[in-house]
């Protein structure tokens, strides 16, 4: 999941990005409005969190605009005074949650998690695909009721697919969306992420959850329970 | 073109004559004003007096010519006066009162012996131009001695039975009128001139007096400004009062906030000592307790967040404005349907369109942000906001289906001034805010237990 972080206080942004990237996302920094917007306009994002109180361009402006762009990723938004009218003009100028400093990092996640889930079309943290269950709070993925153990890049992966479920998902989309811009692109890393994601996920080959498209990418064929 | 003027005309003046004082701009206008109106008010008179002079010569003149009419005579050799009729005047010579008869053709018929010594010229006696028969003519001649002259044609049937036209002209001598007006005209300027000159004085007198009451002001603010005075003063004229009164409403206010600020920081200071102490402890361990300092430090947090808000609450109250209620709610329902997606609870919202209520917005979303904040934890799948206007408060009711709010925790929730290092760790400070604001508007809450099975907040709001 590629996530912009936007932030003025370096140390505050420095250690969230770190924290953000252990916990799986590729995490793109802006220090000011302006270059949120810059980044926005450029590259194409899951999540973002921001600043209310940016220099240059203030966050509810930022929040408008990415809007008005049509963006509909979701936003946390981050306030320093923890005021109902804060919180409720970011959420009104388009943020989709907030969370009030200080805050703990278990917390951020958890938002951002609930916020990916929404935008995916899940209401529930447990996402259930016939013998294949994800948990999204827990980070749990069990195929026939066993957990199987993930990487944390490997599970954003597996999550991003599922939150496309029946799209067809290019490498070049996968990549940009699991790693930030600084990455070396190279497809052949996604074919063995990929691979990798099959053998633990369907180690008999019975199930069958990712194919590959020729020439286009992969697909999540597996159908949510909450489909049925 | 014609707006361009009109725009023009008082920016140009206000660059002229705009002095900086008030006593100086009503002195500047009557000083303009005053000549003029004085002027116009001696002009007037002179004209009057003047008029009504020629007025009585007309009718002295008209009562001459009639005795004269009276006393004229006819025989064989012409024209005759009787002696023992008519002004004296007319028989001494150069007495000012002349007398003339003449054929209008210009034949001299008859002159009174006051009139041997004067030149009864072509044009004193308008020769050239008789008056119309049976018509009076008035005028007056300055050519040398101004003199005031009455005309008159009429016809004399002679005993002969021939229709005789005759001209009189009677004549004053008009040089006492003169004087008497110039006489007259110099009293009056002087009058006039010192009216004025009073007039103005009085009217810098009052405007003295007048403006007083501001000297004083200004002085009071000066003696407020360096500390000799806590407030203004309640002796004002009722203009200023007004002033004057709404100045101490802010100046209390300002005090209340800078009281306010200070118990704050204090309060600030003194809750932070605890946590404080407990870190210092924890930290000369060797191994620091980890979930110790957690906990301290997120009490750290609330206890700053709490006291932040106290000093942000906006004061009360005579800058509030008016807002509508239900534009309100449907912000805050708006965010919490965000905020709490996973659980969605149902709003029923019963506020009439209309629904107004007094205070600051920031604090009223506060408020009301915090008590639904509480009720979207709370409740089950349901939460319920009515409003009801009466005469003198507004009821405001939240009411959740969740598992309500114990007897015994009711009044701590509502024990005002209670700080929030009292709080046990982990419960939120939004009650506490909440009491704090309701207590600033002297506003009143009730928590009970509502139909719908959960908490009932009920607020009371001062409607004005």
């Amino acid at each position: 999941m590629r996530l912009l972080l936007v932030e003025d206080e370096a140390p505050l942004r420095t250690q969230l990005a770190q924290q953000l990237e252990q916990h799986g996302y590729a995490v793109d920094c802006a220090g000011d409005g302006r270059e949120a917007l810059y980044q926005v306009r450029e590259f194409d994002y899951d999540l973002a969190v921001i600043d209310l109180g940016l220099p240059v361009i203030d966050g509810l402006s930022v929040i408008r605009s990415i809007r008005e762009q049509q963006k509909r990723f979701p936003i946390l938004v981050l306030t320093a005074r923890g005021r109902w009218q804060d919180k409720v003009e970011g959420l009104e100028a388009g943020g989709d949650d907030y969370v009030a400093k200080p805050f703990h990092i278990e917390e951020v996640l958890a938002r951002l998690n609930a916020l990916l889930r929404r935008s995916g079309g899940f209401a529930s943290p447990l996402l259930e695909f016939g013998r294949l269950a994800i948990d999204t709070a827990k980070q749990e993925v069990r195929v026939d009721a066993q957990a199987v153990e993930f990487t944390a890049f490997e599970y954003k992966a597996l999550l991003y697919l599922v939150h496309h479920h029946g799209q067809v998902v290019s490498k070049t989309e996968l990549t940009e969306h699991l790693y930030d811009q600084d990455f070396d692109r190279d497809s052949n890393v996604i074919e063995v992420f990929i691979g990798r994601l099959r053998k633990k996920l369907d180690p008999d080959q019975t199930l069958k959850p990712i194919s590959t498209i020729r020439g286009r990418g992969y697909r999540f064929e597996l159908a949510s329970a909450a489909d049925v | 073109m014609f707006n361009r003027w009109t725009l023009r005309i008082p920016r140009n003046l206000q660059q002229i004559s705009a002095p900086n004082s008030i006593a100086r701009r009503l002195l500047m206008a009557s000083l303009v004003i005053l000549p003029l109106y004085l002027a116009a008010t001696g002009w007037f008179f002179a004209r009057s007096f003047e008029a009504s002079q020629l007025s009585s010569a007309h009718d002295r003149l008209r009562v001459q010519f009639y005795a004269l009419l009276g006393a004229v005579e006819f025989d064989a050799e012409g024209i005759k006066v009787g002696t023992h009729i008519g002004d004296p005047r007319l028989r001494q010579l150069s007495s000012g009162l002349y007398a003339v008869v003449q054929h209008p053709q210009g034949e001299l018929l008859w002159q009174s012996p006051s009139s041997v010594g004067l030149d009864l010229n072509q044009q004193l006696l308008a020769t050239d131009n008789p008056p119309h028969i049976g018509v009076e003519r008035f005028d007056t001649l300055t050519d040398t001695t101004p003199l005031a002259r009455f005309q008159y044609q009429t016809v004399w049937e002679t005993d002969d039975g021939e229709d005789m036209p005759l001209v009189f002209t009677i004549l004053e001598d008009q040089t006492a009128q003169r004087s008497e007006l110039r006489a007259f005209l110099r009293e009056l300027w002087f009058g006039l001139g010192s009216a004025a000159l009073l007039l103005t004085l009085a009217q810098a007198i009052i405007l003295r007096w007048g403006l007083q009451p501001l000297r004083q002001l200004a002085h009071d603010l000066t003696d407020l400004e360096q500390g000799h005075r806590a407030a203004l003063p309640e002796h004002y004229p009722e203009e200023l009062q007004v002033l004057a009164t709404n100045l101490n409403q802010l100046l209390q206010r300002e005090q209340q906030q800078r009281e306010r600020y200070r118990n704050t920081l204090g309060d600030l200071a003194h809750s932070l000592k605890t946590p404080l102490a407990v870190l210092r402890q924890a930290a000369s361990n060797a191994i620091p307790d980890s979930a110790l300092l957690e906990e301290q430090v997120q009490r750290m947090d609330q206890l700053v967040s709490y006291q932040l808000q106290r000093a942000v609450l906006s004061s009360p109250h005579n800058l509030q404005q008016r807002l509508l209620l239900k534009p309100l709610i449907s912000k805050l329902t708006g965010t919490f349907a965000k905020v709490y997606f996973e659980k969605s609870p149902r709003f029923a919202i019963a506020i009439a369109d209309d629904c107004e209520c007094r205070g600051d917005e920031a604090d009223l979303l506060e408020l009301l942000g915090n008590l639904l904040d509480n009720a979207c934890k709370a409740c089950k799948r349901s939460i319920s906001i009515a409003a009801n206007n009466s005469e003198r408060w507004l009821l405001i009711t939240i009411e959740d289906d969740g598992p309500g709010i114990a007897e015994d925790r009711r009044a701590a929730i509502l024990q005002r001034g209670q700080r929030a290092d009292s709080y046990a760790p982990g419960q939120g400070i939004g009650l506490a805010v909440a009491v704090d604001i309701l207590d600033s508007y002297g506003a009143e809450l009730d928590i009970g237990q509502s139909t719908l099975g959960g908490a009932r907040f009920s607020i009371r709001w001062p409607a004005r």
